[in-house]
């Protein structure tokens, strides 16, 4: 049975879907059998980030309605063993997804993989609640600014009534906090939330802090997950957050604000 | 939530609103003026200043004859005699309640019996005497008196009726364990609770709280507390963590823009003083 996570956080823009690439290539690449799905239906842009758009022959949508099977719409990663995408598809909206159907193939992917990790999309309607319903995991994205936050505690509330766990009242969900696009200059100078500030307000563990990083859209044109980038801060700190959600420990880092050179100090440059 | 009625006027003379209050239940048994007497002489000598300025309610439920004539204004000023205002009846029939308005009392409407709330006698706190001492003297005759909640406004306290059923004796005291929380509560979640409320979580902003009687948060505040919902005055709010958007008893509210800073993230405790909200931190 495979463990099923949520990629989610309310707001858009936030980094669900690179954050989504990242952790099913990481645990992938840790060996073990990871599927991603795309739930933000009518956008389709988990494929592009994961670089298989071109390959993109039947979606999410012909499964649950039948006009193709599963396997036929898998795409086996090219950088990455053990690792498959189910695109979302372009051209049909959101109430496309039934639960049945989502149900249905989640089920099915369930004997054949270890991790499903769906990236949710923004909001909290239907697409969102069926991204979330069958989660065993939750990762809570969130920038470090109010109205994310707010966001995100919106979904923790959601997962605790509406998910099928809380339905079904079995234990509950499993809630990860991931700070991404943290910027800890802007977090000095006041402009941001601190890391403290956030899990003060969500109460929820810590997963990582992935730090604000050109690479990530550098590595999303390349149509690779920046994970694969062996000299992105970004892509470490994504490691790192993989290797908890393990269970391995890893202290946090890229918290604090790069400490600008004598020589930058005196003569001012940009830090 | 609140049953405030404000006149359409500029500047009202005044408000209606519903309440409940406690109040003092003389449960008769039986109009038999010469017991009645010695009964209240006894329990007059023995605590002196129970009824000062104290509201008394004559409850009728328990007549062992319901059917047979009370004289209510009789009954008024022999009590008056002993100092004892009665200000009702509750129950009774249709002559009874004329007798009543004879008296100039007001008429109730009968307690259901399971709603009759017992406090045990040693719970009974007198000025100066031990509780002990208003046991009465002849047990065949005996007019018990205890405190009921009486709504005023035909509002029926919050009780639990099927939860006393079977109760063995009267005598038992009746707790309300109060409901325990400890999840967190996120932006846009509403909790209601009947009864007294315990959070041991944090409440985020954008989170509503709605207890009908008191609320005790230990976790972080953030949201909006509201006590007292069915109409309690007395309900309070205590907060280990206050950083409330906004607080009201009983329909009295005020919004974190107008309360004092220096409360902001300490222990407080919310209450209604003189129909408004006192906010003092908790040392
Ligand atoms: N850590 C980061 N540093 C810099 N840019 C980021 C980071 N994470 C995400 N982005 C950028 O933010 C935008 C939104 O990211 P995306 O993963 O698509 O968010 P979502 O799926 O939540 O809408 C993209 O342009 C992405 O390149
Ligand atoms: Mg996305």
């Amino acid at each position: 049975m495979a463990r099923i996570i949520v990629v989610t956080s309310g707001k858009g823009g936030v980094g669900k879907t690179t954050t989504s690439a990242a952790l099913s290539t990481g645990l992938a690449l840790q060996g073990h059998r990871t599927v991603v799905i795309d739930f933000d239906i009518g956008l389709r842009n988990l494929d592009l980030v994961m670089g298989c758009e071109r390959r993109v022959v039947y979606d999410f949508i012909n499964i649950i309605n039948g006009e193709a099977a599963l396997h036929q719409a898998l795409i086996k990663d090219k950088h990455t063993d053990n690792l498959f995408v189910l695109p979302a598809s372009q051209t049909r909206d959101k109430d496309a997804l039934t639960p049945e159907g989502v149900a249905q193939v989640l089920e099915t992917l369930s004997k054949e993989f270890d991790y499903i990790v769906c990236d949710s999309p923004a909001g909290i309607e239907r697409g969102a609640l069926m991204a979330l319903y069958h989660a065993d995991e939750a990762i809570i994205t969130t920038n470090p600014e109010v109205s994310s936050v707010r966001d995100s505690d919106r979904i923790l509330g959601i997962l605790h009534s509406k998910s099928r766990r809380a339905e079904l009242n079995l234990e509950p969900v499993r809630e990860h906090l991931l700070l991404t696009r943290y910027d800890p200059t802007r977090v000095e100078r006041g402009d941001m939330l601190s890391v403290e500030d956030v899990t003060d307000i969500l109460a929820i563990p810590l997963l990582g802090v992935i730090p604000e990083d050109d690479t990530v859209l550098k590595a999303s044109n390349q149509g690779m997950p920046v994970i694969h980038l062996e000299d992105s801060d970004a892509g470490n700190a994504y490691d790192d957050a993989v290797q908890r959600f393990l269970g391995q420990e890893c202290p946090m880092r890229f918290l604090e604000a790069p400490r600008k050179g004598l020589l930058q100090r005196i003569f001012g440059g940009q830090g | 939530m609140t049953s405030t009625i404000t006149p359409h006027t500029a500047s009202p003379c005044f408000q209606l609103k519903g309440s409940m209050i406690t109040m003092m239940t003389l449960e008769l048994y039986r109009f038999d003026e010469l017991n009645l007497h010695h009964q209240l002489q006894g329990l007059v000598a023995k605590a002196p200043r129970f009824f000062e300025n104290t509201p008394v309610v004559v409850g009728l439920e328990n007549l062992h004859d319901p059917e047979g004539p009370i004289d209510l204004p009789r009954l008024c000023s022999l009590c008056a005699g002993f100092g004892i205002n009665l200000i009702a009846i509750r129950g009774g029939n249709a002559d009874h309640r004329t007798s009543a308005s004879d008296a100039g009392l007001a008429c109730l409407p009968a307690q259901p019996a399971s709603a009759a709330r017992k406090v045990p006698s040693a719970t009974h706190s007198f000025d100066s005497n031990p509780a002990s001492s208003v046991t009465p003297l002849k047990k065949e005759n005996v007019t018990p008196i205890h405190q009921n909640e009486s709504g005023l406004n035909n509002t029926v306290s919050p009780e639990p009726s099927d939860a006393r059923k079977d109760e063995p004796a009267p005598e038992s005291p009746v707790y309300q364990t109060p409901k325990i929380i400890s999840s967190p509560i996120r932006s846009g979640q509403q909790v209601f609770h009947d009864g007294d409320l315990i959070l041991t979580g944090p409440v985020s902003t954008g989170a509503e709280v709605l207890v009908t009687g008191n609320l005790y948060a230990y976790g972080a505040f953030r949201g909006r507390a509201l006590v007292g919902v069915k109409g309690n005055g007395q309900a309070r709010i205590f907060c280990t963590h206050f950083e409330a958007e906004l607080v009201s008893i009983h329909g009295h509210y005020k919004m974190a823009a107008a309360m004092d800073k220096s409360l902001w993230k300490q222990a407080v405790q919310v209450y209604l003083q003189d129909d408004s909200l006192a906010l003092k931190q908790l040392t």
